[in-house]
């Protein structure tokens, strides 16, 4: 099974320091939190247009930060969330931001045993 | 118009007095909303005591300012002083302090006026026109298609005087404009050997900074809050001709890029970031900064 990030190519970008690498994952860890507490707190069966914007641009952030921590696949869930947020009713919605936030966990299982 | 003098738990607030002639009084002033949300932000205290340790780098008579909270919320702050470079320290650090909420609409949220026995009627008369001020159109429109000033006439001033330490520097100055913490730390690390950094959150800030610092290079992400990536950018191509901005960006959306390349971006990268791009970036950018340098003006 493929580990959710791609050390090898962070630590091409960031160096191999394990105090820097540390503090970035916690940044990492602590700003996805951050994003996902904003997403469930829609109410994704009445979206207003500005929820649909927050989604979208939220659905972004994930995207953009997980590309940076080489988490591909936790980007392409939000790259979907993103793109196709429009068409999804909310059960599929909520069903996607279930499916982000294992992801995301499977990411902290892994940052946590190489700590 | 009642004004009302307002404690703080962090300054002293002491009456002025025995004030040599010349002196002179900076009124910053801070709108309602802008108070407010610097309070909840918890940035309140952080700007006065940024704008006290401005002040009393220049020597200030008085660094501690005499705090006035009017009836409608908003905030005035004296400062007293002789230097005229002073508005501009604080007018810098209070943008740096308070950017978000005062570039879009604060004109002239710092004033400069004659010293006066009458420190309420000088305060109604910041407010008011302070007031006014805030009516005129907002020199920065938020991602509209309308053309930007390049600032007004105080950030070209306060930009010029940054524009010409650029010729002292030994190593690149870079602006970071990203929103998302991890990726703005990323980019931080990828620098930190080569460059000075300055980092911003949102478009606001980022102006603010570039007119503060000069940087010889910005790496500015398309997707950034309350002005985009293309605003900031049309924004720093007015106020600098010489400026280095490359784009960053998580979308495939060919023609976003196209369009910052249009507007006078020198590149862009896509994420994931690279730092052997991020490097050679920077690189190029130095190697112009030195040719023109060489290059007699």
């Amino acid at each position: 099974m493929t580990d959710p990030i791609n050390l090898a190519a962070l630590r091409e970008n960031i160096g191999d320091d394990r105090e820097t690498e540390i503090m970035l994952f916690d940044l990492f860890l602590d700003s996805l939190d951050e994003t996902l507490a904003i997403l469930r707190g829609l109410n994704l069966a009445a979206l207003s247009d500005d929820d649909k914007l927050l989604w979208k641009r939220e659905m972004h952030k994930v995207k953009g930060a997980s590309l940076n921590a080489q988490a591909t696949t936790l980007a392409e869930l939000a790259l979907f969330g993103e793109k196709q947020g429009e068409t999804l009713s909310p059960e599929q919605k909520q069903e996607h931001l279930d499916k982000v936030s294992a992801e995301l966990e499977n990411v902290r299982t892994f940052i946590k045993s190489i700590k | 118009m009642r004004v009302v003098r307002a404690n703080s738990e962090l300054l002293f607030s002491r009456r002025l007095q025995a004030m040599q002639a010349e002196a002179v009084w900076f009124v910053v002033g801070i709108f309602p909303a802008h108070l407010q949300e610097a309070i909840n932000e918890n940035r309140f205290d952080d700007l006065l005591i940024s704008l006290c340790n401005k002040a009393a780098e220049e020597k200030s008579a008085h660094h501690e300012p005499e705090i006035y909270l009017m009836r409608d919320d908003s905030c005035f702050l004296l400062f007293e002083g002789y230097q005229p470079s002073l508005g501009q320290l604080l007018y810098d650090e209070a943008l740096t302090t308070l950017s978000p909420y005062w570039l879009r609409r604060a004109k002239s949220p710092v004033q400069l006026y004659q010293k006066s026995e009458d420190q309420v009627a000088l305060v109604e008369m910041a407010y008011q026109r302070l007031t006014e001020a805030s009516r005129a159109p907002a020199p920065v429109p938020s991602k509209s298609n309308q053309p930007l000033p390049g600032g007004d006439h105080l950030s070209r001033k306060v930009f010029a005087a940054a524009a010409k330490a650029r010729s002292t520097r030994t190593r690149p100055c870079a602006l970071i404009v990203e929103d998302q913490p991890f990726s703005r730390q990323m980019l931080v690390q990828m620098l930190v050997r080569s460059c000075d950094i300055y980092t911003a959150p949102d478009g606001p800030s980022a102006i603010a900074l570039y007119e503060s610092h000069a940087p010889d290079i910005v790496f500015l992400d398309i997707d950034v809050p309350v002005l985009d990536g293309h605003d900031v950018l049309r924004y720093i191509n007015v106020l600098d001709p010489v400026s280095y901005v490359v784009m960053l960006t998580a979308s495939r959306d060919a023609s976003d890029v196209r369009r910052a390349l249009v507007e006078n971006a020198k590149g862009y990268i896509c994420k994931p970031y690279a730092k052997q791009k991020v490097i050679a970036y920077i690189e190029e950018c130095w190697e112009r900064h030195l040719l023109q340098q060489r290059i007699p003006s």
